[in-house]
Order: C-alpha cells, then sequence, then structure tokens
C-alpha cells in the first residue's frame, strides 16, 4: 500500500474515531440524565411515602374519633382532646416538613393546610362541647356535626391520598421503562467500545506503517548525505531564485559537499544561500546559468564537457551534469583532465598506427608490383631460351642470360634489403657488437662491387686506414655496401668514387664521395621520408627505395649519425659516423 | 625483311628485352627502338623519327615510369604534327589494373587499346593481323 493510500485511511479512521467518540458522549449524556430523574423519583417516593403514612395514621385516627360512642364521648372528653393535640402535632409536623423541603408541590401544602383548619375546627368544637358538658344542651345535634364534618375530614385524606398514589404509578412506570431500556443501552456501549478499540488497533497499524516509512526515509536521506557529502565529484544543490515579474533569474546555492569547496576554493558558508551569477567569475558563467534555467523549464538532466585555465595556464577538463529537482538543479561536477589526456593519447596513438597501418598496406602493394615484374619476366625469359635453345645463337643467349641474370640480383637484392629493413623495425635484428678494424672490411664490401665497376668504368679510390669500432659487423657492411651500390649507381661512365676514414672528436668518420649526378637540395630532405621513391640510376639501374632509410636506422642504433652534402650534377658525399673503440680504456 | 618500326616506351628493361623477342618471332618487325621513359621516347620522336622512312609504326607505352610517366608523354605526344601521329598506332602497355586508368586510357583519343601485362604473343598476332599492313 503506497504511503499516500496509508495517510488517506488514517484520515478516515480519525474521522469515523471521533463520530463514534461523540455517539458514546452523547449515549453517556442521555443515561446520566435518565439515572438523575430515577433519583429524583426514588426521594419523591421517600417523602411521598413518609406523608402518606403520616396521612393514613391521622385518617386512622379520626375514624376512630367519629366511631366513638356518644356516651365514651361524654365521659371520656379530655381523652377525645388529648387524641385531638397528637392529630393536631402530625398536622404541625407534615406542614413544617413540606416547608423545610422548601417543596414546589404547593398542591400539597394546600391540601394539609385545609385538612389541618379542618381539624382545628373539630378542635375548638370539641373545646365548646367540653365547656358545656354538663348542661347537656344541643350536644347530641352538636356532635353530630362533628361527626359528619370528620366524615368530610376523611374523604379529603382519602382524595388526597388516591391523587399521591396515581403520581407515585406515574413516575414509577417511566422508572421502569428506563429499566427495560438499560439492557440494549449495554449492549450498544459495549459495541460501541469494541468498534472504537478495533478502530484504534488499524489507527495504530497505520501509523506504524507511517512510522516505518518515516524510519526508511531517514534512512535514506543518511544515505543521500554520505552520497552528496562524500561524493568524489563536486556536488552543487541549486534552488531557483525567481522575481516577480520575469520568472526565474538566478540559482541560489542551497548545499555543497567538500570537493565542490575545493572546487572552488571558497568555504562552505561563504558559497550557501549566495547567487551563482554573483560567485561565477568565469567567463561562460551566463552559459551555465542558461542551461540550468533550461534543465529546469524542461526537467530534463543535461550533460557537458567543458574546459577550464588554471591559474598555472593549464587546461582543466570537466564532466558535468546538471539534474533538475522540484525546486531547482543539481550540479555534479568531475575533473576528468587525466581522462581527456589519456584519451588524446590513444587518439594520437592510433592515428600513428593508422598511419603506420597504411604504409604498410602501400609498402606490401608497391612490392608485390615492384617483385612481380621481374619473376615473371626471368621466367618468362627462361622459357623463351628453352623453347629456342636449338635455334639461337651463342651471342643472343648470352644476352637473355645476362638480362635475367642481372634482373634476378635486382630482385634479390630488394627482398635482402626488405628483409633487413622489417628485422629492425620488429626488433629481431640481433645487433652483436664486436671491436673490429674497418679496413679489412671495407676492403671486402669494396671487392663485390669489382664487376659493376669494371660495367661503367668507374674508379675507385679507396683511401681508409686502419681503426678500430666496436659496432655489429653484419650492420657495419650493410651500411657500407648500401652507400657504395648508391654511388656506382649514380656516378656515370668513367666516373670517379672515392672512400676515405678519419677520427674526429672520439668518432670515427667514413665518407663515400662520388662524381655523379647529385641530388637537389629540396630532395635531400627527401630521402629520410617514408614515402619510398626509388630512382633510376644513370645506366637505369633500379633501386629498392630502401637503402638509405636502412643505412639511417643501423648508423643510429650503432651510435653514430648519418650526413648528406650534395650538388647536382656534382656529386654527393654520404658520411657517417661510430664511436671509436680505445684499447687503453679497457 | 619489313619496313616497320616498334617504339617501347617502359623502364622494365626485361619486359623490353621479352617484347622485343617476341615482336621479331612474330615477323612484324626486326627494327624495335625502347627507352625507359616518356622523356626519352618523346625526344627520339621529336629529333630522330621520320614518319616516311616507315610503313607501319607501333608504339607501346606503359603507364608508371620515372622522369616523365605515361600521361605526361600522352600530352606531350598531342603536340606533335598530325602526320606522325597518323602513322603511329599507340598501345597502352601497362600492369596497372586500376579502373580509373583503363577508363582514362580509353578515353584518349590515341590509344588504340589498352594491354594488360604479361604481354603474350597471342596478343601480338592479332595486333598484327589489325593494324600491320
Amino acid at each position: 500500500m503506497s504511503i499516500e493510500n496509508v495517510k488517506k485511511h488514517v484520515k478516515f479512521l480519525n474521522i469515523f474515531i471521533l463520530f463514534i467518540t461523540a455517539l458514546i458522549i452523547l449515549i453517556s449524556i442521555y443515561v446520566w440524565n435518565e439515572i438523575e430523574k430515577t433519583e429524583d423519583v426514588l426521594i419523591l417516593e421517600k417523602g411521598k411515602f413518609h406523608n402518606v403514612y403520616l396521612l393514613g395514621k391521622l385518617q386512622t385516627s379520626l375514624i376512630d374519633i367519629r366511631m366513638s360512642n356518644i356516651n365514651y364521648f361524654y365521659s371520656k372528653n379530655e381523652v377525645f382532646l388529648r387524641k385531638f393535640d397528637s392529630v393536631n402535632t402530625v398536622i404541625n409536623n407534615i406542614l413544617s416538613e413540606l416547608k423545610e423541603k422548601n417543596s414546589n408541590n404547593t398542591d400539597d401544602l394546600i391540601i394539609i393546610k385545609e385538612i389541618k383548619s379542618k381539624i382545628d375546627e373539630h378542635y375548638s368544637d370539641l373545646n365548646f362541647i367540653n365547656s358545656n358538658v354538663n348542661n347537656n344542651i344541643r350536644i347530641d345535634s352538636i356532635y353530630r356535626n362533628i361527626s359528619t364534618n370528620l366524615i368530610n375530614t376523611k374523604d379529603l385524606i382519602e382524595d388526597y391520598l388516591n391523587a399521591e398514589n396515581t403520581e407515585i404509578i406515574k413516575l414509577y412506570d417511566s422508572y421502569t421503562i428506563f429499566k427495560n431500556k438499560e439492557n440494549s443501552i449495554t449492549i450498544l456501549f459495549i459495541i460501541l467500545f469494541i468498534l472504537l478499540i478495533i478502530l484504534f488497533y488499524y489507527q495504530n497499524n497505520y501509523l506504524n506503517k507511517i512510522r516505518s516509512y518515516e524510519v526508511r526515509l531517514e534512512n535514506q536521506n543518511k544515505k543521500l548525505n554520505s552520497v552528496i557529502y562524500g561524493n568524489l565529484d563536486a556536488i552543487y544543490v541549486l534552488t531557483v531564485v525567481k522575481s516577480k515579474t520575469n520568472g526565474i533569474i538566478d540559482f541560489k546555492i542551497s548545499d555543497v559537499n567538500l570537493k565542490a569547496c575545493e572546487q572552488v576554493k571558497l568555504k562552505r558558508n561563504e558559497l550557501i544561500d549566495k547567487n551563482v551569477n554573483e560567485l561565477l567569475k568565469i567567463s561562460n558563467a551566463n552559459d551555465f546559468v542558461n542551461i540550468c534555467k533550461s534543465v529546469f523549464e524542461n526537467q530534463t538532466a543535461h550533460e557537458r564537457e567543458y574546459s577550464l585555465k588554471n591559474e598555472n595556464d593549464s587546461t582543466v577538463w570537466f564532466q558535468q551534469q546538471i539534474i533538475p529537482t522540484s525546486d531547482g538543479v543539481i550540479v555534479f561536477n568531475r575533473n576528468i583532465t587525466k581522462r581527456k589526456l589519456e584519451k588524446e593519447k590513444i587518439i594520437s596513438l592510433n592515428k600513428q598506427l593508422n598511419e603506420l597501418n597504411i604504409n604498410k598496406d602501400e609498402l606490401i602493394s608497391i612490392l608485390a608490383h615492384d617483385l612481380r615484374s621481374p619473376v615473371s619476366g626471368i621466367s618468362e625469359l627462361l622459357n623463351l631460351i628453352l623453347e629456342d635453345y636449338d635455334t639461337i645463337s651463342d651471342e643472343e643467349l648470352k644476352d637473355y642470360i645476362k638480362t635475367a641474370s642481372k634482373t634476378s640480383s635486382e630482385a634479390f637484392n630488394l627482398l635482402e634489403n626488405l628483409l633487413e629493413w622489417t628485422r629492425i623495425k620488429t626488433g629481431k635484428k640481433q645487433f652483436e657488437p664486436v671491436i673490429f678494424d674497418v679496413k679489412p672490411e671495407i676492403n671486402k664490401v669494396v671487392d663485390l662491387f669489382e664487376i659493376n665497376l669494371m660495367n661503367k668504368k668507374i674508379h675507385l679510390i679507396n683511401k681508409s686506414g686502419k681503426h678500430y669500432v666496436n659496432a655489429d659487423k653484419n650492420s657495419f657492411n650493410t651500411i657500407l655496401r648500401n652507400l657504395i651500390s648508391n654511388a656506382v649507381k649514380f656516378t656515370g661512365v668513367n666516373g670517379e668514387i672515392s672512400i676515405e676514414t678519419f677520427e674526429k672528436d672520439k668518432n670515427l668518420f667514413i665518407s663515400v664521395k662520388d662524381s655523379g649526378t647529385g641530388i637537389s637540395s629540396d630532395k635531400i630532405s627527401l630521402l629520410f621520408s617514408n614515402e619510398i621513391k626509388s630512382t633510376l640510376g644513370t645506366n637505369n639501374e633500379k633501386g629498392t627505395g630502401y637503402g638509405l632509410l636502412i643505412c639511417k636506422e643501423l648508423i643510429e642504433k650503432s651510435g653514430g649519425q648519418l650526413y648528406v652534402e650534395s650538388k647536382p650534377n656534382e656529386g654527393s658525399i654520404f658520411k657517417f659516423s661510430l664511436p671509436i673503440f680505445v684499447i687503453n680504456q679497457k | 625483311m619489313n619496313n616497320n618500326l616498334v617504339i617501347i616506351i617502359d623502364d622494365d628493361s626485361i619486359n623490353n628485352k621479352i617484347c622485343s623477342i617476341y615482336i621479331k618471332k612474330t615477323g612484324i618487325s626486326e627494327n624495335i627502338k625502347c627507352f625507359l621513359n616518356g622523356d626519352e621516347g618523346i625526344k627520339y620522336l621529336i629529333s630522330d623519327f621520320n614518319p616516311e622512312n616507315f610503313s607501319n609504326v607501333l608504339l607501346f607505352l606503359d603507364l608508371n615510369m620515372p622522369v616523365m610517366n605515361g600521361w605526361e608523354f600522352l600530352e606531350e605526344y598531342d603536340k606533335l604534327s598530325e602526320s606522325y601521329k597518323q602513322k603511329i598506332s599507340l598501345f597502352i602497355l601497362s600492369s596497372s589494373i586500376d579502373e580509373r586508368d583503363i577508363a582514362k586510357a580509353s578515353d584518349n583519343i590515341y590509344v588504340i587499346d589498352f594491354i594488360s601485362k604479361p604481354f603474350t604473343p597471342n596478343i601480338l598476332s592479332s595486333i598484327k593481323e589489325k593494324h600491320v599492313k
């Protein structure tokens, strides 16, 4: 059951309980009245019985008087008088009692007074008889008169008594009616009380529910507080400030957490109840307030990233979430500078990788093309030789084989360089530095070019001296082979190539100088770019485009550097350095 | 011995050698001139070539070459006199399989056909039938 429903039930039960309580009070008042009335009846009855008793006694006395023998009357006149005295006293008692009670029942008083006057009359009559008793005159007639009067008085008392009795019966009847009702009223009372108890039971249940809901709410509130105050994001709870005419004008800070204070470098009490516009000195303050406005008006959350310059003039990145509430917004600010930088790093790395991959793809397609022509050419040439073997002249055969040989050595060179290149790039090339004299190694490499030099009639001058270096021999050979091969390639017929070695600043320099075509200055910078472009030699020798790149890599890995000097049509000098091994150091 | 001339412009020397052998074997011509780039080819056409001396002239042109590639050669070729161009039957001989190259070649008015490498004697025979009188 939802808490709203529970609250509705409690309200309804409250009304019901009030109604039943009111009902019980009303019934109680009624019963109280009835009981009071009954008490009245009982008191009245008691008084009445007393009076009736006295009057009854009086009546008996009067009858007694009337029935007395006239003779007895004569002789005992004084006794009669005493009897009358006592009757008179009774009447006086009744009167005084009634007066004392201040009884409202004036009828009773009148009747009693009337009886008293009658008795007084009889008394004077008797006194008269008593004074004339010896005269015997008219006593009989007087006596008869008294007798008749006594009968009248007796009837008067009897009538009064009868009237009193009917009154008493009436009161008694109403009392019995109430007595009969008593049971049903008691049952009603019990039912109402049970109902009240049931209602209280349910009421209590519902109140318990509300209480446990409030406890839960309290717990949630505590959790919420720890979420806000313990959060690693800076949190600002903002409340809308509305002007009477224009609606929202600004936001007021109603709560902040520790991180938020750190972020703006202000104390909590410096922030609370301040308007955002006053506090924000940054240039995009208006943007922020506008975003908050739209978030609040549309009741939809907003997320953005923004950057600020801090006091060190470095950029700080924030991720900001603005969440609408019923009376404002909650702003979450997270410093994402680290993440942002990492992301940028990843993006640039990814870009590099993509470029590398594209380069690789291009490389493979160029290679496939570059290898396809020579291999298919050699294969076709060999087929032709086989086909025409019987008819072909020796001269032609030699020419074919020469072409095939040249092509295959070019293809092999390409593969060899490529292998070297990939081994360097993948880090699989093993550098095994040894201490060796460069002179015999240079001579060995120069010998490889004997035929090429002869073909182009190039004069090679080897001025190398004895120098010890600590380097990888294979790499040294590869570097030198490539440089000499380039020199031969770009040097025309009857040209000159010279190889020199010299020491300078603990470095050994080896230079290969040629009198070839040279390179224009704008093309020198392109020599070591990743854009692989081979240039045909003076005798249309094909290159691989990797030679110089491989040289550069190998030289740098050996701790040296490659230098290029060149002028178009005058020739080039390729010079590289290697650290000298000084024997007495060890 | 006929009076035909074949010009091959290609930076691939082994291909030139093989082409020459096939051309000789098909009997198109014994007179074959090979150039390793467009520049050398156009220089020959401008200075040493005389169309009057030959009854048929076939020209095989590669596209990807250093110094002056096939397309640049065709631009220069366009400037030659009509009498030269009428004599010459020009074919593209390339290892390119790029559709754009093929389309561009077929759009050029001087290009008769686009031949993809490798060059075979069959192709050469059909060329001889159609273009050598």
